[in-house]
């Protein structure tokens, strides 16, 4: 029995290495995903830091009518004022700048005398890329409104009016996330989109070439005649589907790892990822791909050709992937969840880049639910997997 | 050893199998001979456990194939209708990978993979993936696969079918050799003189069902005819689809058979 499984394997994985285009599936498209992912993050990341810091500089109409303190509270938030000859409506209009400020004449006399003083702020929020005319946008925001109280507070004293009156709240936001949590923040969010991605696709080609594939080659007739029990064809074949798809994982989560620590700070805008991201993803990725394995054979088994399987697996894929974009997008708070199998490792690893840390409790449970799932699922496999489905399908 | 003892199996309303009986004995060769669709591929099927029968059963050197479908399989070398090859695998390795659910490992499967190798003469291409190998040699790598365990007895569906004439006579000799070495070998074809020239018995398979059973020279006594072909044709009956030669055409022949003799009808 274990010999004729380890046969089964051993062939199965030979056969599999040395189809150029499988192998190509297995390894090449996921390296290029880990990469683009592991190159997209920081860039993301610093991006978001740089445009909440970097100074900006504002194209602006009438800097002569500006009051002096709106000037000096624009450039407490890094704000500086550049007078703008031309059509600044137009330019902004064709996302050439992102924001520009248009004072009227008499606002500088209209603030003096209490009337009320208008500015236009003009922002093409397609402008500058994603973190472009919208962020400038709330900056400008910001700036003006400290302003509007200060010039209040002022009124209120000569009137003797206490202003916090007219204060009902005072917020004080402060945002202390270290430059580590928030690459930690959208490790958290595009790892399980990751691991997702390259389990549901990892085996699936191994999946098929061994049931359909080898159905439609016409070999599987005389490998069914061999005195091999069903069992262990079963078996050897979902090793090397299970085996193989550990490749494609294992070499896109240190892809991603490696590239977002090579990658010079100045560049990332964060330090890399630490080791225990890569750690675990392995660890709750590697039971989740077995379950996945098992029910990648279970939809193959019936199909005749390997066309035919790869539209039955379709569904399947995005059963995977849908887990893992709902955790990416609401994280669960709660531990349970992560025995939830297919949701729960990705659960328990956006838990684990958000804490910052292996939690041995969340894995240990997604890997009790992804054992569960493929030790509710192989018995059901194996009933599917008899010589006559095999031959005719269903 | 190979008996086959009243086969039934149906595919709803098609009797694909209806009954069947018959034995092969060591040292000789058996042809499974009928027209398209009489249910050959579906009795050798049941021989090796891919199928369960519906009733009856089949006994390999003593071993029953409902009760141990593994003993029989390990008392058989199989080579079945659909009969590819894995492409990326070489000829050896074919050899090796199916010698290994025999029980054959380490030096023993190599020196059984060589023998194989050497006995069908495919020195020049056994270590070259099988892909864009002629249909001869693919024939060879399926032969071998078959025979890697050097089964007690082999069963062959349509071994000639679709080869040229060279992989057919080489095809041939490897039967006649196996005939030779004590081995019981059956196998299916829809080409008379192919079961004429090659089968120590003949078991005439018609709708399900055994016409004639028995040597090509008692199946002519019997139905007194002066030709094992005229033999068949009276067995047969109107049975359509099944060829004096693999060189003949269809029509010819099949209709003929039916205007000489109608009563040869097994139903
Ligand atoms: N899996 C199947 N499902 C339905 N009918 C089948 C199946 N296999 C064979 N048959 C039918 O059973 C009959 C015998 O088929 P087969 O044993 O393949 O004939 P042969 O090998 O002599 O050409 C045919 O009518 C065929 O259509
Ligand atoms: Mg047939």
């Amino acid at each position: 029995m274990l010999r004729d499984v380890l046969n089964i394997w051993r062939k199965e994985i030979m056969d599999t290495v040395r189809d150029r285009k499988g192998m190509t599936q297995a390894i090449v498209i996921p390296l290029i995903i880990g990469i683009f992912y592991a190159s997209f993050t920081p860039m993301m990341n610093k991006a978001m830091t740089a445009r909440s810091e970097k100074p900006l500089t504002i194209p602006t109409q009438g800097i002569e009518f500006a009051d002096v303190k709106l000037l000096e509270v624009m450039s407490r938030y890094g704000i500086t004022l550049e007078e703008y000859e031309g059509d600044l409506e137009a330019v902004i209009e064709k996302a050439k700048k992102e924001s520009g400020l248009v004072f009227e004449p008499g606002f500088a006399g209209d603030v003096a005398e209490e009337r009320p003083a208008s500015v236009r702020l003009l922002t093409n929020s397609t402008a500058g890329g994603i973190f472009g005319g919208g962020f400038s946008d709330s900056r400008l925001q910001l700036a003006v409104s400290t302003y509007n109280q200060a010039v209040v507070a002022e009124r209120m004293a000569a009137r003797d009016i206490d202003q916090s009156v007219l204060v009902p709240v005072v917020l004080n936001a402060e945002n202390l996330a270290t430059p580590e949590q928030l690459g930690a923040f959208f490790a958290s969010f595009y790892l399980p989109i990751l691991v997702a991605v390259i389990v549901a696709q990892g085996g699936l080609f191994v999946a098929i070439d061994v049931t359909a594939g080898e159905k439609e080659r016409g070999t599987l007739e005389s490998l069914l005649a061999t005195p091999a029990s069903d069992g262990s064809i079963l078996c050897g074949k979902l090793g090397a589907v299970f085996t193989i798809s550990l490749i494609p994982l294992v070499l896109t989560v240190t892809a991603f790892w490696v590239v977002s620590n090579v990658m010079p700070p100045s560049m990332a805008g964060s330090t890399g990822l630490p080791g225990f991201v890569l750690t675990g993803s392995l660890l709750t990725g590697i039971p989740l791909a077995l379950v996945v394995g098992v029910a990648q054979m279970m939809m193959s088994v019936r199909a005749r050709t390997f066309r035919d399987a790869q539209s039955g697996a379709t569904p399947l894929m995005f059963g995977v992937m849908i887990p893992g974009f709902v955790a990416a997008f609401s994280p669960a708070r709660a531990l349970w969840p992560c025995l939830i199998p297919v949701y729960g490792p990705f659960a328990a690893l956006g838990r684990m880049v958000q804490a910052g840390g292996l939690q041995w409790d969340a894995i240990a449970l997604s890997a009790a639910g992804s054992v569960a799932a493929a030790a509710v699922l192989l018995p059901v496999a194996m009933k599917m997997f008899s010589r006559e489905t095999l031959l005719y399908g269903s | 050893m190979i008996e086959v003892r009243d086969l039934v199996k149906h595919y709803g309303e098609v009797r694909a199998v209806d009954g069947v009986n018959f034995e092969c004995p060591d040292g000789q060769v058996t042809g499974l001979l009928g027209p398209n669709g009489a249910g050959k591929t579906t009795t050798l099927r049941m021989i090796c456990g891919l199928i369960r029968p519906m009733r009856g059963t089949v006994i390999v050197d003593g071993h029953d194939v409902r009760q141990d479908p593994a003993a029989v399989r390990r008392a058989l070398g199989v080579q079945t209708d659909s009969s590819g090859t894995y492409p990326r695998l070489t000829p050896r390795e074919h050899f090796t990978y199916f010698g290994g659910f025999y029980g054959l490992s380490g030096p023993d499967l190599s020196a059984r993979a060589q023998a194989v190798i050497d006995m069908l003469g495919m020195g020049e291409f056994a270590d070259r993936k099988t892909q864009g190998f002629s249909r001869g040699q693919r024939q060879k790598v399926i032969l071998g696969r078959a025979l890697v365990h050097d089964p007690r007895n082999v069963i062959m569906d349509e071994p000639t079918s679709g080869l040229d004439v060279m992989a057919v006579r080489e095809t041939r000799d490897v039967i006649r050799m196996l005939r030779d070495r004590g081995h019981c070998v059956l196998f299916t074809t829809h080409y008379m003189d192919e079961a004429a020239k090659l089968c120590d018995r003949v078991a005439i398979i018609i709708r399900g069902r055994i016409a004639a059973f028995g040597s090509p020279a008692e199946l002519i006594e019997k139905t007194g005819c002066d030709s094992l072909e005229d033999a068949f044709v009276a067995l047969a009956g109107g049975a359509q689809g099944l060829l004096v030669s693999e060189y003949a055409n269809a029509d010819g022949n099949g209709n003929a058979s039916g205007d000489r003799n109608a009563s040869g009808r097994t139903r």
